[in-house]
């Protein structure tokens, strides 16, 4: 990571107990910047003015759906990852989810800690890797309009 | 398929549709404290593995102690936690929101469900034994489906008087399911069978059942997904029935 900051994960749930749960576990088994909102409103606002690596999102929840919120943080931070963490046994929500929002895992509660540790580990990953990726291709672009700025003077000197 | 509902029967029906609802919602509200529950018990097991760490090498006796003490009650609450989830799930199967639209489900799942809510109907009289087979996920509605093996099973249970066994199993067939759900009960007489498939059958009795139950499952396999249905049985022996899903829908109407 560019600024050397600690992964920074965003859990959003109405039920306190579920965030609680999560940044327990969290806060025992990885080093993580964990920030909780039971407001998907205000996880927006938290989205809009910091980077984030993954985001958890709980599905049905009052004022927004987790849909709805995982294409807000899509539409701020295209390259951090979005999770889907549900009691809906909603499948077609899900595959809603996949499609609409680009989702990269999609969990049910009761979930498996070891599982839930897995995901956002491999999220956090994935989403440093795509930051690393658009680096390297903005570097490539510079490289390239550079050679090419060569290439034309270098024909101009010639011709 | 035109049915003459009786009145008796309609607000039967409207009973057990309300508390159907109901039962969907409360499965959801279970989903997020049981989670919370499993998640932190967990998490207090792994809590007990830093405590005994951190605790001066070798530790004192009263701690292991009381450290065991707590990993004994957190493998309890384990299996506690496992069993409400496992009915959750089930809950949540069995109690799917109508959907018109065609879903691609593995059917073992959906005959599981519908035997985990039923023993706990049956519990402690009947026993449950599976034979699923391999088989390949069934373009269907679920929540039909599911309603349709749901009858089977309870009816399948109300048919053993005392203790007894249900099995249910499951092959592929060619281009079609067949899942079976089998009885040790008293039977259907022979002069009763050419009867069971039909409207307002039933020998429980007034206020136990509707007769529709296999009413309704005839019309979800055969009408809602061109399957066919069928049983064997021999009274005193129990009865077996016998349900056939095409893989692929076969839709009605124009497409």
């Amino acid at each position: 990571m560019a600024e050397n900051r600690k992964p920074s994960i965003v859990l959003v749930d109405d039920e306190e107990m579920i965030l609680t749960s999560i940044r327990t576990l969290l806060m025992l088994e990885a080093d993580y910047d964990v920030a909780c909102f039971t407001n998907p409103l205000e996880a927006v606002e938290h989205l809009e003015k910091n980077p984030v690596d993954v985001t958890v999102s709980d599905y049905l929840m009052p004022g927004m759906t987790g849909i709805q919120l995982l294409a807000e943080a899509k539409r701020r931070q295209p390259e951090a990852t979005r999770v889907l963490l549900t009691g809906h046994a909603d499948k077609a929500s899900a595959i809603k989810a996949i499609n609409e929002v680009g989702l990269f895992q999609y969990l049910e509660k009761p979930w498996d800690n070891a599982q839930l540790l897995l995901v956002i580990q491999q999220g956090v990953e994935r989403t440093e890797l795509l930051r690393e990726l658009r680096q390297k291709i903005m570097e490539l672009d510079t490289a390239n309009s550079t050679l090419k700025n060569t290439q034309a003077r270098l024909l101009k000197a010639f011709l | 398929m035109n049915v003459d509902i009786q009145e008796e029967q309609l607000l039967e029906l409207q009973r057990q549709a309300t508390l159907g609802h109901l039962l969907a919602s409360v499965a959801h509200e279970f989903s997020a404290p049981i989670g919370s529950i499993l998640s932190n018990r967990d998490v207090e097991l792994r809590l007990l593995d830093r405590i005994e760490k951190a605790v001066a090498e070798p530790a004192p006796e009263r701690v292991k102690e009381l450290v065991s003490s707590c990993r004994e009650l957190a493998r309890v609450d384990q299996i506690a936690g496992e069993r409400i989830s496992r009915l959750v799930r089930s809950l949540k199967t069995a109690a799917r929101v109508p959907d018109p639209e065609w879903h691609r489900v593995n059917v073992n799942e959906v005959v599981d469900s519908a035997l985990q809510l039923a023993k706990t109907e049956f519990r402690g009289r009947i026993a449950v034994e599976t034979d699923f087979g391999p088989v390949p996920e069934v373009e269907c509605h679920p929540h039909l489906l599911s309603q349709a093996l749901l009858n089977l099973v309870t009816n399948a249970g109300h048919a053993i008087a005392g203790t007894g066994k249900i099995t249910a199993g499951t092959r592929q067939e060619g281009d079609a399911v067949h899942i079976w759900i089998a009885d040790t009960g008293q039977g259907i007489r022979e002069e009763d069978q050419a009867k069971v498939l039909q409207q307002g059958f039933t020998t429980k009795p007034v206020g136990a059942g509707t007769g529709l139950g296999l009413l309704i499952v005839r019309r979800i396999v055969a009408e809602d997904h061109g399957g066919s249905i069928g049983f064997e049985s021999a009274w005193g022996h129990g009865t077996t029935f016998h349900i056939r899903i095409p893989l692929q829908a076969k839709r009605k109407g124009v497409e």
